[in-house]
């Protein structure tokens, strides 16, 4: 029985390789940038710049950053902020909080529940937690579920198209 | 008739092959190469509806969607609550449903070997023990059924599918199949403070296909091999429109053993059926009772497991807070397994047919669900007084609320459990409850959740239950947990907690005689309820350590403590021997064969067990064509006030000092020196007049036998797997998996039986016809290594099926 152990280990550390690249926050990071194109705050004191704050994935930062350098949103630059806990977490139009920062969302919701602050979530089903909007993957498609109804909650208005290019929950 | 069955599987998929066409993915005139091409900045032109078409051609890479399906999964057990697994604050693992049908496990309980931390032996081809961490076999030395594991609490849909008459899961009668199955959820480690008694090593959370997985109207898995086995799953699943889902599914299973003869304790070997049914001992005694028929005990024993199931969902989701699911189902079971009586053979027959209806509802923060499952079981079939109508309710109603930092959840729960054996007895008496047995738990839980920080988590789970045996007596189990997140990639957590078993039917309520008139004395067991006793109860301290040292590696260590004490146990109590006795002359003398009847009852016993153990668990998405996944664990089980000696040596010594007669012939027992005094003293009366002479022993081992820091080696000192899942291309898929065990010793009331240690290999090739045929061959246990991995029951050789899962 060792025999055969050992045999396995060494087939499978022959088989192991270098890790490949993913390139799905681009994706997701494009879709940030998209909501925002297509939703609307109430006049708000930093109404002179769009801020997205990214909680917990520098991934998505730097690629948001990447296409902030050149885009904005009407006339608005857009600013992309980094912070690591809700405490860092600035006035912002978009709060968008990583997969490794999921279990703060309801706090998150909760501390944010009546400012005009669209909160993206980065796991499936997180829309009953407070998320407005929620990437997930279904059969290795990239989607996101939406809530209306938390959009509406926090006084912003979102464009019938985006709405309806995503999974919708109430 | 294996290669008919290929055939047939080939045919068919031949015929889904013809009527599968290949996509092309091409929306708004871009191919996966123009997209991947793009740059960020170009891709940021396009207006939403044309990029979401583009990133769907580009879809995720195979990569992302890993780490997301492997390494970022969802748990809802561990906290009630959906999670990132790696934020769970206790040891807790997900089984998807495409890693158990990757990893070519045919049932619920083989693929249990892929999760950490759990022993699973096969004891008939497709019938399997199932232990969370192990303490197996405590109280030993006695019945097999003190095998069975009773300390974990499944459910489905968390709707408990616990066996209350006698404990632990009856695993056949589950009525769906794997194709049901969303995700397998195990949390090890006492979880009676979130599900209630019997979670005490641990939960396993069986979740159904959700409203999510309603993309394919019809969708199957099917495969036929080795040893007559069949197994397959069918279903039908229709989105009706945004809010109604429905679904209808089956399953059948179908198994042969690899012998049809029965292994005899006392004897120490395999007979056949008719060889058993004459088989007398030594003293020329029957083993097996003449007042059973042999050919119903028996009918098929060649069957190790027959099962099929039917389910209904429907589902309607008015809103993520507000949703109503309501399923129902049947399952029939018949299978040959680890006897649940008193018999002189290891096997004997289970026979289940039960329904069930389960309501849930979560409506603006109120979590409620109702279920009934009612029907008929068997547990030792051909045996009467095992035969019962049963039926189980359970209601739980639970609110959460949020105050941002804190979660509070509170809750009530009632559940409601009968056995009636009266429409299956040919007299009072004979059955072990004869009439209808109830037990009722009234329980109220409140689970707090609390970040002091961003990093700093504390839980609070109470619950305590009230036993409708024990009315005046509230018994408590919590959860008390920190953790800590040094990073978003390192988390540490600490656990104590506390869980109790429930008491089972049989334990509080036995009231049944066993008339043992045609076979070996005692002449009569009495076997006695209790309704004193205290619960089982287990306390373990968990220090847990997850970390992702690299995007694609995740590990998961736990180290763990755990002390188990108040053990019940049917036992003997006492042995009486009466019988009609006068003077003959000066000699006493019996006027025929004493009657012996032995009494038995439940009880708690001193043992406590010491239990120290470890689990790492490692997932490594190596490459996008190559997964490992290995988990190891490691533990060893110290007993304290371990009685050496066994059920039957008890009744051996009580029947000694009854009867027993010095080397130089003269009597000594209490029963012969209780017929001298009679004589002496005149109460017994000169023949044809009688009296009746009778004497009692209860003697007990005296607590000065008894061991301490005694090691338990019915659990193994090691067990693990070690796996890999490779796809070379996106057609061909191969899995590879390796569980292994170390030696153990089980202990029954007849011998001590050692299971060397064993490595399974499994093997599953695939090949992937297309988006919706899947062809595969999947080889069980392939080195054939055929050692018995449960005491006294079938060696289980290699076996080959081949098999197709489709969706349309």
């Amino acid at each position: 029985m060792k025999r055969t152990i050992l045999l396995l280990c060494a087939i499978y550390i022959g088989l192991a390789s270098n890790e490949a690249k993913g390139q799905t926050a681009a994706y997701k990071a494009l879709f940030l940038y998209n909501f925002s194109k297509n939703i609307d705050w109430p006049p708000m004191s930093t109404d002179d710049e769009l801020v997205i704050t990214i909680l917990g994935d520098q991934e998505i930062s730097a690629e948001l950053q990447k296409i902030t350098k050149t885009k904005k949103v009407g006339n608005k630059n857009i600013k992309i902020l980094s912070a690591a806990s809700i405490s860092d977490v600035q006035n912002s139009h978009i709060v968008f909080l990583g997969s490794n920062k999921s279990s703060l969302l309801k706090s998150l919701s909760y501390k944010k529940e009546k400012e005009p602050v669209l909160l993206v979530a980065d796991k499936g089903g997180l829309c009953s937690q407070g998320a407005a909007i929620s990437f997930l993957t279904i059969n290795g498609k990239l989607k996101y579920e939406i809530s209306p109804s938390i959009i509406a909650a926090h006084n912003l208005k979102v464009s019938h198209k985006v709405v309806s290019l995503g999974i919708e929950v109430q | 008739m294996l290669r008919i069955k290929f055939v047939i599987a080939a045919l068919i998929s031949l015929l889904l092959s013809s009527v599968t066409v290949a996509q092309n993915e091409e929306g708004i005139g871009l191919t996966k190469e123009k997209v991947l091409s793009m740059s960020s900045e170009e891709l940021s032109d396009l207006p939403l509806e044309d990029l979401m078409a583009a990133i769907e051609i580009a879809g995720v890479s195979s990569l992302d969607e890993l780490y997301e399906l492997l390494l970022n999964k969802n748990v809802t057990s561990a906290s009630k609550s959906s999670e990132n697994l790696f934020d769970s604050p206790l040891s807790t693992t997900v089984l998807s449903y495409d890693e158990i049908i990757r990893s070519g496990a045919t049932s619920i309980e083989e693929a249990m070997r892929l999760v950490p931390g759990i022993i699973v032996r096969e004891k008939t081809n497709g019938n399997y023990d199932v232990h969370i961490r192990g303490l197996d076999n405590i109280p030993s030395k006695n019945l097999l059924l003190y095998s069975e594991n009773t300390s974990t609490l499944v459910m489905i849909n968390r709707r408990p599918v616990f066996n209350y008459a006698m404990g632990g899961t009856l695993w056949e009668t589950l009525p769906i199949g794997l194709g049901d199955i969303s995700c397998i959820e195990v949390v090890r480690g006492p979880s009676g403070a979130l599900y209630g008694p019997n979670a005490v090593s641990g939960v396993i959370n069986i979740v159904t296909k959700e409203h999510t997985d309603y993309n394919k109207l019809l969708s199957g898995n099917m495969q036929a091999g080795s040893l007559n086995t069949y197994i397959g799953d069918l279903a039908f699943r229709k989105k009706v429109n945004e809010k109604l889902y429905v679904g209808l599914t089956g399953n059948y299973n179908h198994r042969n053993r690899s012998t049809e003869e029965l292994y005899v304790f006392k004897e120490q070997k395999f007979f056949s059926k008719s060889e058993y049914a004459e088989l007398k001992d030594k003293n020329g005694n029957s083993y097996f009772d003449p007042n059973d028929n042999i050919n119903v005990m028996y009918a098929e024993p060649s069957l190790a497991r027959e099962n099929y199931g039917a389910n209904a969902f429907i589902d309607y989701r008015a809103s993520d807070t507000r949703m109503v699911s309501l399923s129902g189902g049947y399952q029939y079971s018949n299978i040959l397994s680890s006897t649940m009586g008193d018999n002189p053979a290891s096997a004997s027959g289970r026979e289940s047919s039960t329904a069930y209806l389960d309501l849930r509802g979560l409506v603006h923060g109120f979590d409620i669900q109702a279920n009934y499952m009612f029907g008929v079981q068997d547990f030792y079939v051909g045996n009467e007084g095992f035969k019962n109508d049963m039926g189980q309710l359970n209601a739980t109603v639970e609110y959460d609320l949020n105050f941002g930092s804190l979660g509070v959840r509170p809750g009530v729960n009632y559940t409601s459990v009968f056995y009636n054996d009266d429409a299956y007895l040919s007299q009072t008496g004979t059955g072990f409850l004869n009439g209808k047995s109830q037990l009722d738990i009234m329980a109220a839980s409140l689970r707090l959740d609390y970040y002091a920080t961003d990093n700093l988590r504390f839980v609070g789970a109470f619950r305590t239950e009230n036993y409708s045996h024990q009315p005046a007596k509230w018994t408590p189990s919590w959860q008390l947990i920190s953790q800590y997140k040094l990073n978003d990639n390192n988390n540490v957590r600490f656990v104590y907690a506390r869980s109790n078993k429930s008491p089972f039917l049989v334990e509080t309520h036995s009231n049944y005689i066993w008339d043992r008139t045609h076979l070996p004395k005692p002449d009569y067991m009495h076997f006695t309820g209790n309704k004193d006793m205290s619960l089982m109860t287990l306390n373990m301290l968990e220090l847990g350590y997850r970390t992702r040292p690299t995007k694609n590696i995740l590990l998961d260590l736990e180290l763990y403590y755990s002390s188990g004490s108040n053990y019940t146990v049917l036992s003997p109590d006492s042995i009486n021997m009466s019988a009609p006795a006068a003077l003959a002359g000066m000699m006493p003398t019996l006027m025929g064969s004493p009657i012996v009847s032995a009494y038995m009852n439940y009880r708690n016993i001193p043992v406590e067990s010491i239990q120290t153990g470890a689990s790492l668990n490692v997932d490594w998405v190596i490459n996008a064509k190559l997964i490992a996944k290995a988990h190891v664990t490691v533990q060893q089980t110290k007993l304290d006030n371990h009685n050496p000696i066994t059920r039957d040596e008890i009744l051996g010594t009580q029947a000694y000092e009854l009867y027993h007669i010095n080397e130089d012939g003269t009597p000594e027992g209490i029963f012969v020196n209780e017929m001298g005094r009679m004589a002496l003293s005149g109460e017994l009366p000169a023949a044809p007049d009688y009296a009746v002479v009778s004497a009692t022993s209860d003697w007990q081992p005296d607590r000065s036998l008894f061991k301490n820091d005694f090691k338990h080696k019915s659990t193994p000192d090691y067990w693990g797997s070690i796996g890999i899942d490779y796809r070379p291309t996106d057609k061909i898929s191969i899995f590879s998996n390796c569980y292994l065990y170390g030696k153990q010793v089980f202990m029954n009331q007849y011998d001590s039986y050692t299971i060397n240690a064993k490595a399974l290999l499994n093997a599953k090739v695939s090949y992937k016809a297309s988006d919706k045929l899947t062809m595969y061959i999947n080889g069980r246990n392939i080195l054939n290594m055929k050692a018995q991995e449960f005491a006294f029951l079938d060696e289980v050789p290699g076996m080959v099926l081949g098999g197709v899962n489709f969706s349309f």
